[in-house]
């Protein structure tokens, strides 16, 4: 089976950091198709969260990819259907009640 | 008629403890009808984290009420021209922003930066202005990734979550510091409005906006599929990169709420009902000098 390959540089650019940009590849893109992921310099981890998304959806492969697009995508893809592990950290509140409050506590703290 | 003396407010000694400045000169400017007269006469300097904020309350203010300012000297003016403290850097035209953009290069701070959050040419303005910064600081030291990741996780979420119109991006580099100011806002609904609006985790939220921020820092997002919770990262995996790797300091405003962490503080404050921000700040203070030891994927998965 002849597979179409799409390379993603020349629609979005070398640095890709917002999901919604990608609507313009989900505009185009069909199952089984191949993303070329060469010249991408940058995915943030949205992107990469959209693209493991479109990988399940209509199972498409990715090449070329440099060593921070596969990290990138390997963390996104191992923890995307993991419960996430949340540590409260210790964190101080304090409620202001009136500006004067609120100066006197901004300057101590 | 009535003036607000503006302070010279020249340091930030906790990260966001510029505001108690702003709060201040925001008290009093919303007690006055009409007419706001802001005095300069004791303005020599304004740090990064104070300019940043006082330019866009001084863009919403002057939709509401006639703001006239004065008292200022040369040097201020001519900084306030350049960082377009006034007018702000508006994203048009990639080619032209680009083009002027390229004089900031040997500088050590970029103009006031506005961009339309429906605005196709998000990325490529993100990445002129990234360059920019990197040029700004000429360390041999290779932070790009880290700011990619910085700038694009943070304008993703205006794009995402904020439902506003426009976005704002400024930073200066002070190097007798060594350390990176970078700041980011929009002019959209609250991060609380936000969880409200979609009806998410309204379980975890109380009366205080504070809880929405407490809420978005421990990585819930109002996103997440029903399935699993894959979303919700940037302010967790930022905050942590910037203050347990870069050891930098984190702050962000939003609507009735601020959070600051640094490293022995992180605390959250309900501001009174009188002060409210529209909109979402984000101060982030980047100290450069151990910058090469820092390994993004270690705060990515967090």
């Amino acid at each position: 089976m002849k597979r179409n390959t799409i390379k993603l540089s020349t629609l979005l650019g070398e640095n890709i950091t917002s999901r919604s940009s990608l609507q313009i590849l989900c505009n185009i893109l069909k199952s089984n198709d191949v993303i070329d992921m060469s010249d991408i310099v940058f995915i943030s981890r949205s992107v990469a969260d959209e693209l493991c998304y479109f990988e399940e959806s209509y199972n498409i492969m990715f090449v070329g990819m440099s060593d921070f697009t596969r990290k990138m995508l390997s963390l996104v893809r191992k923890n995307r259907n993991k419960p996430r592990k949340r540590q409260e950290q210790d964190s101080k509140f304090v409620v202001c009640d009136d500006i004067e409050t609120l100066l006197s506590v901004v300057s101590s703290i | 008629m009535s003036e607000v003396i503006i302070p010279n407010v020249t340091r930030d000694d906790r990260i966001g403890s510029v505001f108690n400045h702003l709060f201040r000169i925001i008290a009093e400017s919303e007690k006055l009808e009409g007419k706001v007269l802001w005095n300069f006469q004791d303005v020599h300097f304004f740090h990064p984290f104070f300019v940043f904020p006082f330019s866009l309350y001084r863009y919403e203010l002057s939709n509401k009420k006639n703001v006239e300012c004065k008292g200022m000297n040369d040097v201020v003016q001519s900084y306030f021209s350049t960082i377009k403290f006034f007018d702000f850097m508006d994203l048009r035209e990639i080619g032209d922003f680009n083009n002027v953009l390229k004089c900031y290069k040997e500088k050590s701070y970029t103009p006031i930066c506005r961009f339309s959050l429906s605005d196709k040419n998000i990325e490529r303005m993100q990445s002129i202005i990234k360059d920019v910064i990197l040029q700004q600081i000429k360390l041999p030291i290779n932070i790009e990734s880290h700011l990619s990741y910085m700038l694009g996780e943070f304008v993703c979420n205006m794009e995402e979550h904020s439902q506003g119109k426009y976005g704002y991006i400024f930073s200066q580099y002070l190097k007798k510091e060594k350390s990176l100011y970078l700041c980011l806002a929009d002019d959209g609904i609250s991060i609380y409005s936000s969880y409200i609006f979609k009806e998410k985790h309204l379980d975890k939220i109380d009366e205080y906006e504070s809880s929405a921020l407490r809420l978005a820092k421990a990585g819930y997002s109002s996103k997440d599929r029903p399935e699993a919770e894959n979303r919700g990262y940037g302010i967790s995996t930022n905050s942590n990169l910037l203050v347990k790797g870069f050891g930098g300091a984190f702050f962000i405003l939003s609507g009735g709420a601020f959070h600051r962490e640094e490293a022995e503080n992180n605390i959250f404050i309900e501001l009174p009902k009188s002060i409210r921000w529209n909109g979402t700040i984000i101060l982030m203070k980047i100290p450069l000098s151990e910058a090469k030891n820092v390994n993004l994927y270690k705060y990515m998965e967090r």
